[in-house]
């Protein structure tokens, strides 16, 4: 196998818009070749060149990437190819460049490392991260391109907010093409493991549900009882467990990869402290999901909902600090997932089909209150504090640029401009522009 | 219990990976050979390491065995990757594999490796001819319980290893024995065989069949012309 070795300085012409850059150094190199960072002229790019060997064994790579250059990037957080590149004395390489992946990011297999290379993100940026990839999966394959490998080499995460990254473009083809991949280990819908199939748009929903699985639970979802009893793993025995045998460890007419007691407990305690809505989805992914067949996986927009619904209605036990949702109206009964200590359930605003926990250092994002996708879906309009004085009283300050009216329900109105809080009572009613907000409760009076 | 933390599947133990080298330490690894598989060796392990980094959930454990005269672990607590520090061997006597297989067939079993296991990566380093008897050490190998689902890798040193043995201890209709004819090549090997199987665990797949398979197909090939023979 050829591995090209480009040297700093080294000139390159970007194809679509002739422009020049310089090789600054060498990032990295993979299975299918090396990636730079290069200098232009509007910024750094990342470039990579592929080894001959890729090239000669993938027939439909040029083609991949001259319709990806010219579809563009289906949403920000894809690191899309922009140009394909000559490398200048070497007319035989292929290379395309890309945007940098910016440093916050870390891959997301660091979700399950062993210290100290772990990163353990807030369950409300675990659920960010995993609305924001099926919402990217979304726009990919609506409109007709699917990814092939989902997997842990190629997302990357924000662990402070939930962002993520999308790496590894070149993939990305026409549902129903030839697949380049088959894709990685322990990702692979059980029919490609099998290989009664090649990826497609079916398998990626497949592959995607894994990845939530990994995000919230760091763990994989088939991995019960009978992985756990598989003394040595090899081929047969992954190809059994992964694919001609898959069981969900929380599957519940069939317990027999179940979790077991003092291994798995720390998975049980986190797969109760997800939302019912979200249980449920990765129940059907895997469990009538494991079959093949578009009608039997679940669709980026049931997961989207029931992600955002996630996002908004995660409380920490004031008691261990184990952060879970409380899906328990205020007022009602409630109990940590983790220690069992009575919980209070905070109040809790309405906001069109969605609600808002007030409990205070809640986040308001502004997707609940206009229409925003993407990245912009997560910037935080307003949180919720205690008023400076008087603790017992909650607000919600305005971290937005537009000014609200807040209505109580003795009749009194007021304008919030930005940078004020508006005091949070029973019954008030926040009128963000396109969306009102109903504060639901009496604790917050 | 007030001290939650809030993610603590840490506590779950990882899958282990047993790489383990075998070595041929018989007298004509004497001199440059012997210095220069210890360099290799040493300089492949920060590459096994960050091979391990890439596989978060699986536990990568080095192992190695050298023979001569008899067979004997120069490390046999299998130990973790991450602390691993690499030191010297030498070379004396006769080239007693078959011994070398009897001995790594009784370490092969689930009592010797306890816990989850993945099937153990086996690289075996020669540069002679078995002095005894290699057809019952590779049977003893092949009837032992994880022997049979080793994945096994040979590398042959110089003009003088014996390739039909050392295939005879792949094993594999398509995977042949590495060959290394000088210094640099055998660095490279050394890391290839050390690193590739790690990395297949979690990169993505272009090949059906197993990870020996995918191995087979990723393999360095032999380019280099048998004048160029430096030992």
């Amino acid at each position: 196998m050829e591995i090209p070795v480009l040297d700093p300085g080294a000139l390159i012409l970007l194809a679509g818009s002739e422009r020049h850059a310089v090789i600054k150094r060498l990032i990295g190199s993979g299975g299918q070749g090396s990636v730079y960072e290069i200098d232009d002229s509007h910024g750094p790019l990342a470039l990579k060149v592929y080894f001959s060997q890729t090239v000669d064994a993938d027939p439909r790579l040029a083609q991949r990437l001259d319709r990806g250059i010219a579809l563009g990037p289906p949403d920000n957080a894809f690191l899309w190819p922009l140009d394909r590149a000559r490398i200048l004395g070497r007319p035989d390489l292929v290379a395309y460049v890309m945007p940098m992946r910016e440093s916050r990011f870390v891959g997301m297999k660091r979700l399950i490392s062993a210290p100290p290379d772990r990163v353990s993100p807030k369950l409300v940026d675990r659920a960010i991260a995993c609305l924001l990839t099926a919402e990217c999966f979304h726009k990919l394959h609506a409109r007709g391109q699917c990814y092939q490998d989902i997997s842990f080499g190629n997302l990357f995460l924000d662990p402070l907010n939930g962002e993520i990254a999308i790496c590894d473009n070149d993939n990305v083809d026409v549902n129903g093409a030839p697949a380049a991949v088959y894709g990685t280990r322990k990702f692979m819908a059980p029919e490609i493991v099998r290989r009664e199939a090649l990826p497609s748009t079916i398998t990626d929903l497949y592959s995607m549900a894994v990845m939530f699985f990994y995000i919230l639970m760091a763990w994989h979802p088939l991995d019960g009882r009978r992985e756990h009893e598989t003394l040595l793993l090899d081929g047969d025995a992954e190809v059994s467990l992964y694919g001609t045998d898959p069981l969900f460890m929380f599957d519940e007419t069939d317990e027999s990869n179940g979790p077991v007691a003092g291994v798995h407990d720390p998975i049980v305690r986190r797969w109760y402290s997800l939302p019912r809505t979200v249980r449920t989805l990765l129940t059907r992914a895997f469990t009538t999901g494991l079959k093949a067949g578009i009608g039997s996986r679940v669709l980026e927009t049931e997961w989207i909902e029931a992600f955002a619904t996630m996002r908004d209605t995660i409380i920490a036990c004031p008691n261990c600090t184990y952060e879970q949702v409380c899906e328990t109206a205020s007022g009602g009964q409630f109990t940590c997932v983790a220690c069992q200590t009575p919980i209070a359930p905070p109040a809790a605003m309405l906001l069109g089909r969605g609600r808002l926990l007030l409990s205070h250092g809640a986040k308001l994002r502004a997707d609940r209150i206009g229409r925003e996708s993407g990245r912009r879906r997560n910037t935080v309009v307003a949180t919720v504090e205690p008023h400076p004085r008087d603790p017992s009283i909650s607000g919600l300050r305005n971290l937005g640029t537009t000014t609200w009216t807040a209505v109580y329900v003795d009749g009194r109105s007021t304008a919030v401009a930005p940078g004020q809080a508006a005091r949070l009572a029973p019954g008030c009613r926040i009128d963000f522009g396109t969306v009102h907000g109903l504060c639901l409760n009496e604790d917050h009076a | 219990m007030t001290d939650t933390p809030l993610f603590d599947m840490v506590g779950v133990v990882r899958r282990q990976l047993h790489l383990i080298l075998v070595i041929d330490c018989s007298g004509s690894m004497t001199g440059e050979k012997m210095a220069s598989l210890n360099y290799a060796i040493a300089s492949a392990v920060p590459a096994i390491r960050s091979a391990a980094a890439e596989n978060p959930d699986t536990d990568v454990r080095l192992r190695i065995l050298r023979f001569s005269d008899q067979a004997q672990w120069h490390v046999e607590e299998a130990a973790p990757v991450a602390d691993f520090s690499w030191t010297d061997l030498t070379a004396e006597g006769e080239t007693r594999l078959g011994s070398a297989l009897t001995v790594l067939a009784t370490s092969l079993t689930p009592e010797a490796m306890p816990g989850r296991q993945l099937s153990p990566v086996i690289v075996l380093v020669s540069d002679g001819q078995p002095t005894d008897d290699f057809a019952s050490g590779q049977a003893a190998l092949m009837a032992s319980p994880y022997g049979a689902k080793s994945v096994r890798i040979a590398i042959a040193i110089g003009s003088d290893a014996d390739l039909d043995v050392l295939n005879a201890f792949v094993a594999h209709p398509e995977f042949k024995v590495l060959q290394a004819h000088n210094a640099e090549e055998l660095v490279n090997r050394i890391k290839w065989a050390t690193t590739a199987p790690v990395k297949t665990v979690s990169s993505p797949t272009k090949v059906s069949g197993t990870a020996v398979d995918q191995l087979s197909q990723q393999a360095p090939v032999d380019t280099v012309q048998s004048s160029e023979l430096v030992w």
